[in-house]
């Protein structure tokens, strides 16, 4: 048999997705001097005492994430690590950015504290590994750290003794380091594993209800702080916590996802900034930004020179491969699919068999073929002995692969966009959506409003019909939510806004009083109220992440990179209805104030009130609920009937109401007002 | 009842204060200035009429802090300056030997700084400045070079600038007798398979060795990798290759270049952008740099793109960095 058409391919996959990917194909001859420049900087880091910044440049799929990848393996190890004092201690980092300037900080928290607490290959989350070696020069212990502390748990049987041993260490690395209270009794829960679930929360910047608040000892964030200086404090203390010992390299990737559009620079204006802020608090990173080579210029004007002094403080480029790295590069791929070798063995066909040596050669060229190009080649030549290969990604409409991915990427984020990730992926993709969808009408103003700070709107947009602020109100607890909503309806009273959007999770209810009263007097002035699902949210998702990838040249059908217009003008015409319609309900103006008092009750605010009631008790009964929010059973029907997507009922007797958890939940057997009224279906 | 429309005068600053200003003003302006122009330049609380302005400035010359320049002739007015007439001659020669035309033979440099000097300083003894100036290395001598190679110090001979001779103008009939005897090797050397590209990648080779430039890789001169070379390309080539590392010194360890700023660096190399390209292309080709492709040059402007650097194939590169 002539042919391959029984193998898998070994040259298909041509992107790394992230640093975290295992690394299966290593040719360390190939960018070797760039590695070697990042291992020299982390070793001038861990010598020099200070900050040291690392520009690595180089072509869409010239091997930027490849390396991260590689020197992730390298910092971190492949296997078993003794958290043992005498050996060096890398943390690692790697930050995939997406455009949001304002919330750049929050990104950086919630990255830095996912990969902290990333199991290991030794299952030691980084974040333990860092506090054990912490503890050690507190209290001296040399040798496997592990044991150490398993050692001083047995200490005394008694486990308030040991987490008041913790405890103590813990305050004496807070006054040393200056960690703040806060985040000094959140790192002692998550040692000894106490309250672990909301004391991570609390540490990636996911709002918390009070109660969860008060459960780990800490009371509500202090509303005249914003979120962003929140995020930035504690990230600059958990760079301090791991001390002059241990370098973090932080690497970031997809810095173009930080641009809106071709010409926009903020993102990499705020970028910038939140490097010379790195660079001014710590003096423990190693701070490395990828960037592809065609941005350099985009990337010189964006950013402050003294903010590209520090990030370029080193650089090192990722040179198009020749011929013999674009072989050994094959050779090790070959080894992926080791029937190959066998099959070429076996038919007498010489190595590279069933690749065109000649062809091969003659795209590498005299300049030389950048890793993803080459590999895309070779796996069209494998596929070309294919005689039964199915439609290639090559011959399929371009708009048609789009809409794939994109169903592709929507599916896989249904299941992980939380409530608490509303306000990171609005602020990613409006201003996109903006753009394509109202051509250009609304433009997004970078200008701060007056009297409004800085938490307060999460965008602003102007266009002829006057200026539109976008509010995500993703407070869990509502009793500080509502003073931003204050300043809001302020502002329209004043005239300094047109209109206000207040989008809210439909998965969080409205709690309080203060905020429902502000929410009210906010409708009544023309404000619109949006309640996000978690089907807009994913496909919301899976679009940022195609414009991010298309941004950051990772984007490709082949090896072809797919541009960032390719992917606007594929979405111009197939935008999903549930995107259409959010960018319409946010734009739709004006929308006139409700002068006269409706006689329609507002099922929005009962499905809300319902909700809380249905928070410590999941089922109850129509009767109980009747009482308890003092409304017909009619009027409760009804709004059972709006929100068949927040609740459910079962006939009984007696007839119980029960939130949903989950979106796709199936259909309830009869019509939930019926049930509600008893009547049988 | 209606306020006077009555305007209380300006406050005037103290003559102290004032003479202060007018030294620093003097000093600002370089060049001697008539008192005339400091009456007409002077504002606010510091403005005095030029009759009220003499009596400061001959308190100040009296002091020493000013230097009063008499007129070069009856219808000039005398000036007044914080520098002698030396400093004010060395000042003027260095002006007029830092423009873009420069460097100047003496008499050139002469006709320019005395017509500059005239006003104040007409017997200026300019040699004397000038060799103050070369002792101080502020200006340097440029010696003749003759097509034979041989430099020539006679005093007629010499020009002047503020920075050193370029070697390059002195190198330039060693490298023609070289060019002609690598042409003549390779006429007796062709039969025998040696080319001409083969004998000046080997002459570059030896040449880094022989002097040392460690940074600069010797040249693959197996002769399977023969590529067409025409020898005043790969001069230029090589020029352009040394400039990536004076526009960002880390291309030695990895770094890399924006094309369209070696291009403004390298203006006296290449005289046009396709000689530059030419150049660029040839140091790809031979493994010596790598290009870096832009990714997507139709999202730039008709300029922009025009000062990429385009391929054989609709590539089009915007950066370089060294192959080492």
């Amino acid at each position: 048999m002539l042919t391959t058409a029984d193998l898998r391919n070994p040259y298909r996959l041509t992107v790394v997705p992230d640093a975290w990917q295992r690394g299966d194909a290593e040719v360390t001859s190939i960018h070797a001097t760039a590695f070697q420049v990042c291992t020299r900087a982390l070793d001038a880091v861990r010598f020099e005492g200070r900050n040291h910044g690392l520009l690595v440049l180089g072509e869409p799929g010239s091997g930027k994430t490849h390396l991260l990848s590689r020197l992730r393996r390298f910092c971190l190890g492949n296997g078993e690590k003794p958290v043992d004092p005498i050996l060096p201690e890398v943390a690692f980092v790697a930050v995939k950015l997406a455009a949001g300037a304002q919330q750049i900080w929050r990104n950086l928290r919630k990255e830095f504290v996912g990969d902290l607490m990333r199991p290991g290959t030794d299952h030691h989350p980084q974040l333990q590994r860092i506090l054990l070696r912490r503890f050690a020069e507190l209290r001296p212990a040399d040798a496997d750290l592990t044991l150490w502390w398993d050692w001083l748990r047995q200490l005394d049987p008694q486990p308030a003794a040991f987490e008041s041993i913790i405890d103590g260490l813990m305050d004496r690395l807070s006054i040393q380091e200056r960690l703040g209270r806060d985040l000094t009794v959140v790192l002692s829960h998550l040692i000894l594993n106490r309250h672990g679930r909301e004391a991570l929360a609390w540490l990636r910047g996911d709002p918390l209800p009070e109660s969860a608040l008060s459960l780990i000892g800490l009371g509500l964030p202090d509303p005249d702080i914003s979120p962003e200086d929140q995020a930035r404090e504690v990230v600059t203390a958990l760079c301090r916590l791991a001390g002059p010992r241990i370098p973090i390299v932080f690497a970031f990737d997809q810095i173009e996802a930080l641009q809106l559009e071709r010409r926009d620079t903020s993102g990499f204006f705020a970028f910038g900034q939140m490097l010379m802020d790195l660079f001014s608090r710590t003096t423990n990173l190693l701070l490395i930004s990828c960037v592809q080579s065609g941005r350099i210029q985009d990337i010189e004007d964006g950013v402050t020179q003294p903010a590209y002094d520090r990030m370029a403080m080193n650089q090192v480029a990722l040179n198009p491969l020749l011929w013999p790295e674009a072989e050994a590069l094959i050779q090790v791929r070959d080894q992926i699919v080791p029937e190959l070798e066998v099959r070429r063995k076996s038919l007498g066909m010489p190595s590279l068999w069933p690749l065109d040596l000649v062809a091969l050669k003659a795209a590498v060229g005299r300049e030389g073929l950048n890793p993803r190009k080459l590999l895309n080649e070779c796996a069209q030549m494998f596929d070309g002995h294919r005689p039964e290969t199915g439609i290639s990604a090559g011959s399929q409409p371009l708009p048609e692969y789009l809409g794939e991915l994109f169903a592709r990427r929507r599916e896989q984020a249904v299941s992980k966009v939380g409530s608490e990730r509303a306000r990171e992926i609005l602020v990613a993709t409006l201003p996109h959506l903006t753009a394509v969808l109202k051509r250009g009408q609304w433009k997004r103003l970078t200008e701060p409003v007056p009297g409004l700070r800085a938490g307060d709107v999460d965008g602003v947009y102007a266009g002829s019909e006057g200026r539109v602020a976008i509010h995500v109100c993703d407070a869990l607890d509502m009793r500080a939510a509502w003073r931003p909503l204050e300043r809001l309806r302020q502002a329209l009273d004043d005239g300094r806004l047109e209109k206000v959007v207040v989008v809210r999770d439909i998965r969080e209810p409205i709690r309080g009083d203060a905020a429902t009263r502000q929410l009210k007097a906010l409708r009544d002035r023309g404000a619109a109220f949006l309640r996000t699902t978690p089907e807009m949210l994913a496909a919301l998702d899976a679009l940022r992440s195609l414009l991010a990838d298309a941004q950051s040249g990772d984007l490709c059908r082949d090896a072809d990179p797919i541009s960032v217009t390719s992917v606007q003008g594929w979405l111009e015409r197939q935008v999903p209805a549930v995107v259409g319609d959010l960018v319409e309900q946010v734009f739709e103006y004006p929308r006139p104030p409700l002068l006269e008092k409706s006689d329609e009750p507002d099922l929005e605010a009962l499905a809300d009130r319902l909700a809380d009631a249905l928070q410590n008790c999941p089922v109850v009964a129509v009767e109980r609920l009747v009482e308890v929010l003092k409304v017909s059973a009619d009027l409760l029907g009804r709004c059972l009937e709006r929100f068949p997507d927040r609740f459910g009922s079962l006939a009984g007797p007696p007839c119980v109401v029960f939130q949903r958890v989950a979106m796709g939940v199936a259909a309830p057997e009869q019509p939930v007002s019926a049930a509600v009224t008893g009547s049988k279906a | 009842m209606a306020r006077s429309a009555r305007v209380k005068p300006a406050s005037q600053v103290p003559d102290s204060v004032l003479a202060s200003a007018l030294i620093d003003a003097v000093h600002a302006i370089q060049k001697p200035v008539t008192v005339a122009v400091l009456a007409k330049n002077l504002v606010g609380p510091f403005k005095r009429s030029a009759v009220a302005l003499e009596p400061i400035l001959a308190g100040l010359v009296a002091e020493g802090r000013l230097i009063l320049l008499p007129a070069a002739s009856a219808k000039k007015k005398p000036a007044y300056s914080t520098r002698s007439i030396e400093e004010l001659a060395r000042l003027t020669v260095i002006e007029v030997l830092s423009g873009p035309a420069a460097p100047f033979s003496f008499a050139k440099l002469k006709s320019q700084a005395i017509k500059a000097l005239a006003e104040y300083a007409p017997g200026i003894n300019l040699p004397r400045v000038l060799e103050e100036l070369i002792n101080d290395r502020r200006v340097f001598v440029h010696p003749k070079c003759t097509a034979a190679g041989k430099i020539q110090v006679k005093p007629g001979d010499l020009s002047y600038g503020t920075t050193p001779p370029r070697p390059e103008a002195y190198l330039a009939p060693t490298l023609k007798n070289l060019k002609k005897q690598i042409k003549t090797l390779a006429v007796a050397l062709g039969p025998f398979g040696v080319e001409q590209g083969a004998l000046q990648r080997a002459l570059l080779g030896m040449l880094q060795r022989e002097l040392g430039t460690a940074t600069t890789p010797p040249l693959d001169t197996t002769p399977g990798s023969v590529l067409p070379v025409h020898g005043d390309l790969s001069t230029l080539a090589q020029l352009i290759y040394d400039r990536m590392a004076e526009l960002n010194p880390a291309v030695r360890t990895g770094a890399m270049v924006r094309l369209d700023r070696l291009r403004t660096l390298c203006w006296d190399l290449a005289e046009t952008k396709a000689e530059f390209d030419n150049a660029v292309r040839w140091l790809a080709a031979t493994h010596r740099v790598a290009l870096h492709r832009h990714d997507d040059p139709h999202g730039l402007t008709v300029e922009e793109r025009a000062a990429l650097v385009p391929d054989d194939h609709d590539g089009l590169y915007n950066a370089a960095s060294w192959r080492i």
